[in-house]
């Protein structure tokens, strides 16, 4: 079973996993499809409030972390209007197209709230976002907390989206964990959507998160804010394919933290730095080939 | 090991069921050591300290497997054990946030692998990864400028991209990169997977490149675009046994329909196997976007945009198009020529039906990526408009019948946006289309719902004198935020203030309250109308027979069209009966989401609207508030959020204009004399008593009459008396202690103005002082708001026995607001506060109990 489940803290959870790695074991699987059991075992205190160590990190204060979470509707609070005007955003120096992070998280249950925790389970930023000059020492350590702060907002505010628009359609997670994993899993009818995150909240520039979820696994593109969508969308369809069937996800045994490669070999073809490819059906194929001539199944 | 892990039961820690696989794995005592504490006892310093321990450990079990890594590094032959290794070294330094602190060595022989020519790709990306992941760091001794293989190139960059380019990264991995571009040997490495390096390169620093450089790549970028062989390729042999030395001749690239290509290759041309100059093709139309607006010097929102939108007349454009074609242009012109040849090839592409789903998905995203190119070339080159215009006019009037394509009618409503006043076409049409009939139909796609409210909100400055379309066609917008609340309601925050106005404001009003309502109205068409895909859009395990059965009731007809209209009425409806009908669907999910978010619309909307409102305007919405404090679609808790909001907001308008309590006097006493529903209502009754005893006075309205205030105080002696002394049932549930003292406060308020008034409050008071004969109270925070009460009406009752001080204190004069009034200690106010608090504590120190 997943480990997360048996963490008793943030750290804790880390520790294991990491430790697990070292000492050669099977280590830290797909998370595995909670069975609502094992959701009751564990119990730990909550992750900190990710929107606010944020701000934090970016004001310079280091802020404990403390026992909320961001409430399951976030988006309810009043948000702060975005000074910036849209042509700004449009025209700005770097004509914004290009994906900034792509991750997979773990999508737990709506009524697992407080079981396990948001996990990220890979990450991959392209390229790095100019960080504020930061003249005191660990500059350099505090950027990369920064970074990693930033995608478990994004995850957690995608997963909340996708457990909200699970209960809007009246489909709870029962109904999807009960799939078979040899079947094919019907990516089109999959939860999907898209979001935006203000500028400052938790990326200096405004973005556009497009996600998708797959049984118990969340895919994510963080883009920027004014990317071809259709193609940001297919793109994820398509990497979200790929990984399921190459890395087989969602068997079991499944490790996926432990193929690091092959999620890198994938990304590298498809996405190479965060460009968005115009790929047609035999393209994909071809780069599908190259893979699989790559990394035997 | 797979049956080993297959083993594994749910919930045990993972270190116990890991075996050790390698005999160098580090020694078994920490890992098996247990969480350290109970989970509730890890807060706090206790959490601080497990860490730091944990931490020291760590590092030193980190160690030794470092040094694991730097063995199997320090090989000849990289086996799969390195990768094994390489594996389990990047999940431990990705699973933290905190820092890991790899050997140095370590370090080294990570560069040392990802630049070795003969490493294979799995090891190097495992290298790249782990280096990344830990990046930034400071002693990174990579550099690009040796490594010939473009891949491996490319996988460098990342690593040195990942850095924040604090050492000016970005430019020297730039620079490497065009020196290899410029190379242009035929059998040199492959400038394929050198592109996303460039793209990504002009976006992080978009000054890095120089003005030759970037012209010398638009070049490249013409050939690659317009001038891919159309003829397939060939297949790569890897050189097995069963490959045939005699490659078949290739065919012609085929269109995505089968036929055989009419034109020259684009992303939308496929074959068998691909050419590298096809690859690159790809990669060339991925990044023109992006390309073109990073090598405009001026950039399109320099500050001569106006005078050239003005230059953007028809005549020169008209004048202008024609001659380009010819000539030998400078290399951005020609990109920008040769770009539009492949946007008008890619609209032509995209009219064949493909044989693929893959294939008519990248049709789509090819047409959105056209017209955004297009868009581009016209803002840079007026020139182009009057070409691109007939093509998108008829592409759009193509696309406008095609439900499967709707969202690809936002660019183009986006380009006839941008361009519409240069090329004197008007949008209005396109707009009108797609603000009137898309949301109707498409509000349940959660993408299309999330663009067009980008869209609207984006576009803002632009709608022009078009704004009117978008703010009438608020009830269609208002479907999109009613279905995905959850992603659009910051979005509508943003959007509100430009939707309302004077007209608008009261029927906006409405609908915010109204939003939940509709949602379960959206719910009900869906079920009602014919099924469009194998999954229902709506929660399939709710069943509601009757609202099926009674909404094919005309009365019911008249009013679900009313809710579901397209665009402002200017007319409003009660819906109490359709809330009726409705009331099964309350209870979904959906339903509830959206009614979470209306509070924070309701405050956008108020926010929004007191910026401009003037008395009248006021005075319907206040008279609103009042009407609709009781008629709200009955969804769990949302009627106490918004009447939170309501309330608060209430007391707003009567601030900004105080003599609305004058001229609602009428209204204000029906809503007092209703007081029945006193459960539901209490926050709602209690600003708008409070109201009435701020703002009933002369010195806010002249028109205030004894009359008034005597009419005023019987009717809230009648509402006090009622919550108060005559409870029906204890089972009813007392009323707030907050309405209570308020009532009090307001009837002394008015007493203290019309002073007959006061023996009667005085003779209330005196009764509400003494513990009321109610049974012994059950709970203490019941005993609390007793006494609550009788504290107030002890202090209320001293203040009337001085009438002047008392109509000092609770109706003072606007003076009280300068400051001269605190400064001075022989004007009125210290001195009354203090006659004031001595008064009152003497009182109290009278009081029994």
């Amino acid at each position: 079973m997943g480990m997360g489940l048996a963490g008793s803290s943030k750290q804790g959870v880390f520790d294991r996993r990491a430790k697990a790695a070292l000492a050669g074991g099977q280590g830290v699987r797909t998370p595995p499809l909670p069975t609502p059991g094992a959701a009751l075992r564990a119990r730990g205190p909550r992750p900190p409030c990710a929107r606010h160590l944020v701000r934090a990190l970016a004001t310079g204060v280091r802020k404990r972390p403390g026992a909320s979470q961001p409430p399951l509707l976030s988006h309810c609070r009043v948000l702060r209007p975005v000074s910036r005007s849209p042509q700004a955003g449009k025209e700005g120096a770097c004509p914004g197209a290009m994906v900034h992070a792509f991750l997979i998280h773990n999508l737990r249950a709506p009524q697992a709230q407080d079981t396990g925790l948001c996990r990220v389970l890979y990450s991959c930023v392209f390229g790095a976002e100019n960080s504020p000059d930061d003249p005191r020492p660990h500059g350099a350590e505090r950027d990369r907390l920064l970074r990693k702060e930033q995608i478990l907002a994004v995850a957690r505010q995608v997963e909340s989206m996708c457990q909200l628009q699970q209960q809007a359609s009246g489909r709870t997670s029962v109904d999807l964990q009960l799939q078979s994993s040899d079947e094919p899993v019907p990516l089109h009818e999959a939860p999907h959507g898209a979001f935006r995150l203000a500028a400052g909240d938790p990326f200096q520039e405004p973005r556009t998160v497009v996600w998708l979820g797959v049984l118990s696994l969340g895919f994510v593109l963080v883009l920027d804010a004014h990317e071809n969508l259709l193609l940001a969308e297919s793109t994820l369809r398509l990497l979200a394919r790929l990984l399921l069937d190459h890395l087989r996800l969602l068997t079991p045994s499944t490790n996926l933290l432990l193929r690091a490669d092959r999620i890198e070999g994938i990304l590298a073809r498809f996405l190479p730095h965060g460009q968005l490819l115009f790929l047609n059906d035999q393209f994909v194929q071809g780069l599908e080939k190259e893979l699989s001539a790559s990394w035997p199944r | 090991m797979e049956q080993a892990s297959r083993k594994d039961r749910p919930g045990q820690t993972p270190s116990a069921s890991s075996l050790p696989r390698h005999s160098a794995a580090p020694s078994p005592g920490p890992r098996h050591q247990p969480p350290s504490a109970p989970p509730g006892c890890r807060r706090g310093i206790s959490d601080l300290h497990v860490r730091d321990s944990g931490r020291d450990i760590r590092d030193e079990e980190l160690k030794k497997f470092c040094s694991r890594v730097v063995n199997l590094l320090q090989k000849d032959e990289l086996g799969p054990d390195a990768v094994d290794a390489l594996q389990r070294l990047f999940l431990i330094v990705s699973a933290t946030k905190y820092k890991r602190k790899l050997e140095d060595t370590c370090v080294h022989l990570l560069q040392a692998t990802l630049c070795s020519p003969k490493c294979p790709e799995q090891l190097q990306l495992l290298c790249a990864s782990i280096l990344r992941e830990t990046s930034p760091r400071d002693d990174l001794t990579l550099s690009c400028d040796h490594i010939q293989s473009t891949r491996q190139l490319s996988l460098v960059a990342s690593v040195l991209l990942a850095q924040g380019d604090p050492k000016g990264e970005v430019r020297s991995v730039g620079q490497r990169v065009f020196r290899i571009l410029e190379s242009r040997q035929p059998e040199g490495p492959s400038p394929r997977h050198l592109l996303p390096v460039v793209s990504k390169i002009t976006h992080l620093a978009p000054h890095t490149l120089h003005e030759d450089q970037t012209n010398q790549l638009s070049k490249r970028l013409v050939d690659w675009l317009r001038y891919a062989s159309v003829q397939q390729g060939v297949a790569h042999t890897s050189g097995g046994f069963f490959s045939t030395p005699r490659a078949r001749q290739p065919g012609p690239v085929t269109e995505v329909d089968g036929a055989v290509a009419t034109d020259f290759f684009t992303v939308l041309s496929t074959g068998q196997h691909f050419t590298e100059d096809q690859w690159l093709n790809v990669q060339a139309f991925s990044m023109l976007r992006a390309w073109l607006l990073h090598s405009d010097p001026e950039g399109p929102s320099a500050p001569d945009a106006d005078d050239r939108s003005e230059l953007e007349g028809s005549t020169l454009s008209v004048l202008s198009a024609g001659s380009t074609a010819g000539r030998l242009l400078p290399p951005r012109e020609r990109l920008r020529e040769k770009a539009f040849e492949y946007c008008q090839r890619l609209a032509e592409q995209s009219t064949r039906r493909a044989l693929r789903k893959g294939d008519s998905d990248l049709q789509k995203a090819c047409l959105v990526e056209a017209v955004l190119v297009l868009d581009v070339l016209c803002r840079q080159d007026p020139s182009f408009l009057y070409r691109t215009l007939s093509c998108l006019k008829a592409l759009h009037a193509r696309l406008c019948g095609d439900p499967a394509r709707v969202r690809t009618l936002l660019p183009i409503a986006q380009f006839f946006l941008n361009h519409g006043e240069a090329a004197a076409v008007d949008s209005e049409a396109v707009l009108r289309h797609l603000l009137t009939r898309t949301p109707s139909e498409f509000f349940h796609s959660p993408m299309l719902a999330f663009e067009l409210t980008c869209f609207c909100r984006d576009n803002l400055p632009l709608f022009g004198r078009n704004l009117d379309i978008l703010k009438r066609s608020f009830p269609n917008l208002f479907k999109l935020l009613a279905w995905n609340s959850p992603p659009l309601t910051a979005e509508f925050v943003a959007l509100l203030p430009s939707l309302v106005d004077a007209d608008t404001a009261v029927e906006v009003l409405h609908a915010l309250l109204d939003l939940p309502c509709l949602t379960a109205a959206l719910d009900l068409q869906l079920r009602l109308s014919p099924a469009t895909s194998e999954r229902p859009l709506w929660d399939p395990s709710l069943k509601i027979p009757s609202c099926l059965e009674a909404s094919r009731d005309p009365q019911f007809q008249g009013l679900l069209q009313y809710l579901l209209r397209a665009t402002a009425s200017g007319t409003t409806e009660r819906l109490g009966p359709l809330h009726r009908l409705l009331q099964p669907l309350a209870s979904c999910a959906r339903v509830v989401q959206c009614a979470q978010a209306v509070p924070t619309l309701l405050e956008a909307f108020f926010s929004a609207v007191t910026q401009f409102a003037d008395g009248a305007l006021t005075k319907q919405l206040a008279l609103l508030l009042l009407e609709r404090s009781d008629s709200l679609f009955q969804v769990p808790q949302y009627e106490a959020h918004v009447h939170r909001v309501l309330s608060s907001r209430f007391l707003a308008l009567c601030a900004l204009h105080p003599s609305l309590v004058v001229e609602l006097a009428k209204e204000l006493l029906e809503f007092v004399g209703s007081v029945s529903g006193i459960q539901g209502r209490g926050a709602m009754l209690a600003s708008v008593v409070w109201a009435i005893g701020e703002y009933l006075s002369v010195s806010w309205d002249r028109r205030c009459t004894v009359e008034q205030i005597n009419r005023f105080f019987e009717a809230l002696e009648a509402v006090l008396f009622e919550v108060t002394q005559s409870r029906p049932s204890a089972a009813l549930p007392r009323c707030p202690p907050q309405v209570v003292t308020v009532l009090m406060t307001t009837l002394t308020k008015l007493a203290s103005r019309s002073q007959d008034l006061i023996p009667r409050v005085s003779l209330f008071l005196s009764k509400m002082r003494t513990p009321a004969q109610s049974p012994a109270p059950s709970s203490t925070s019941c005993e609390e708001d007793a006494g609550a009460v009788r504290t107030r009406a002890a202090e209320l009752l001293t203040l009337l026995k001085m009438p002047s001080v008392a109509q000092f204190v609770l109706t003072p004069s606007t003076e009280v607001s300068e400051p001269r009034y605190h400064r001075d200690a022989n004007t009125a106010l210290p001195l009354a506060l203090r006659t004031v608090s001595r008064l009152v504590e003497k009182e109290t120190g009278l009081l029994p109990g």
